[in-house]
């Protein structure tokens, strides 16, 4: 699996492509990805619509990403949810603490806006 | 009638067990005991929580959460799994009663930082409108405060004595005095009326329409400065009289000299015709007269355009204020 950035103004946009699942193989080098980012001063949003299914390493990355914008003022959206990735976040309420959109174009909406900013996201 | 309670079955399994504190309630269920007591600091709370997912997801093996390993995942995976879904459940609870807490926490404060707001600007408020109450009281123009049906609503100290009431809480009320009807509403009028105990009196009337409907009438009592200013016409015409009548008096005291000088010296001619020497005593005796009343004249002029003069020269900085201010 590799990721694509795309930089669209302050929010930079982090795509897992070329392989259907988020696991140990690939979650280390999302968290350094969205670390980079934030280190920048930039907001992440992380289109998981390629991803079909993610282990327990891959939601633990998916937590330090969104650890990572809080230690650093920032924000972190994941989008594109299949069901299969969206059934693990429901299982383990993780829908319920990190911010989820329904697409990139609403995240980056939302951070542009400031819509929904903060813990009640 | 009471209803029969309702009996256990046998199948039904009771949890009898009893939690001596709250740390042994944590642990059978799986969640922290800082979780719980940091609930109602939400961002410390979301920091212990996604701590505590990372830690547990970390301890998971990856396929814990495949749907695909199923119960073919080994006993101690699904027991973490477990635990964690529980903590989950938990945690995820208590974060939205934090956010609802934060919530209300923050419309209380929110609501707080209004009421603050509006007490100050309500004493602000107050102070505003006794200073202007104050000014109102202590000013010399009568203001009057009438509502669109033509009902006084407010007056000043000075529009109450214009109008011939006790006081300003005497005026609340009444309507709008008769003399005020020939002052247009948008202009300023100069109205004279008899007050009520019978003397003339001279206002100038500014009458304005408030965007509420209200009306504010304002009443400049010149009275007193229209009367100097035609005391001081009075006096410069009186002025100009006796001017006039001293000019006079030398053009006749010219002649009147020449006439008498003329009719003692006919007087006094030797071998004159009787009857002209009378004639002559009667001219100069006219003449005197004529002459006494001219020095007369020429005096009462004198003392009386002096008198002018000064009455005048006194009233002048009053009287001149009193044009500008009628201006």
């Amino acid at each position: 699996m590799r990721y694509e950035r795309i930089d669209d103004g302050g929010v930079a946009v982090l795509r897992p492509t070329g392989a259907d699942a988020l696991d140990t193989s690939c979650a280390a080098a999302l968290k350094d990805l969205a670390a980079a980012a934030f280190r920048e001063g930039r907001d992440v949003v992380v289109d998981l619509a390629e991803v079909r299914f993610v282990d327990s390493a891959g939601v633990g990355a998916l937590v330090s990403v969104f650890k990572g914008a809080r230690s650093h003022g920032r924000r972190a959206a994941f989008c594109g949810l299949h069901a299969g990735v969206r059934s693990v976040l429901t299982v383990i309420r993780l829908d319920q603490i990190l911010e989820i959109r329904p697409d990139t174009e609403s995240a980056v909406r939302a951070f542009t806006l400031g819509v929904g900013a903060g813990l009640d996201a | 009638m009471t209803q029969p309670r309702p009996v256990a079955s046998v199948d039904t399994e009771f949890d009898s067990r009893e939690f001596p504190d709250l740390a042994e309630l944590c642990r059978v269920y799986d969640i922290g005991l800082e979780l719980i007591e940091r609930c109602d600091d939400l961002e410390t709370l979301l920091d212990l929580v996604l701590d505590e997912y990372e830690r547990r997801l970390a301890e998971l093996p990856g396929d814990a959460l495949d749907a695909r390993a199923g119960e073919g995942a080994p006993h101690g995976s699904q027991k973490k799994l477990r635990a964690l879904v529980m903590f989950a459940s938990q945690a995820s609870a208590l974060k939205q009663k934090a956010v609802a807490a934060g919530e209300i926490r923050r419309r209380a404060a929110a609501l707080e930082d209004a009421n603050r707001k509006l007490a100050a600007a309500l004493d602000e408020a107050q102070g505003s409108n006794a200073r202007l109450d104050a000014v109102l009281d202590a000013a010399p123009t009568g203001i009057l405060i009438a509502s669109h049906d033509g009902s006084i609503r407010r007056a000043n100290r000075a529009a109450a004595e214009l109008i011939g009431a006790e006081g300003p809480e005497a005026c609340e009320g009444r309507a709008i005095p008769a003399f005020l009807e020939g002052a247009r509403t948008g202009a300023d009028s100069e109205i004279a009326f008899e007050d009520p105990a019978g003397e003339r009196r001279v206002v100038l009337v500014a009458r304005r329409r408030l965007a509420n409907g209200d009306e504010v009438v304002a009443l400049g009592d010149v009275t007193r400065r229209y009367a100097e200013i035609e005391e001081r016409h009075r006096l410069e015409k009186l002025s100009e009289i006796l001017k006039t009548l001293s000019v006079l008096s030398h053009k006749i005291n010219n002649p009147l000299t020449a006439l008498l000088g003329r009719a003692q010296i006919l007087r006094a001619r030797q071998g004159t015709d009787p009857s002209v020497v009378k004639a002559a005593e009667v001219i100069e005796d006219s003449a005197v007269r004529i002459a006494d009343l001219i020095r007369e004249l020429a005096r009462v002029v004198k003392e009386g355009r002096q008198e002018a003069v000064d009455r005048i020269l006194d009233m002048g900085p009053t009287a001149a204020s009193a044009e500008g201010g009628v201006e």
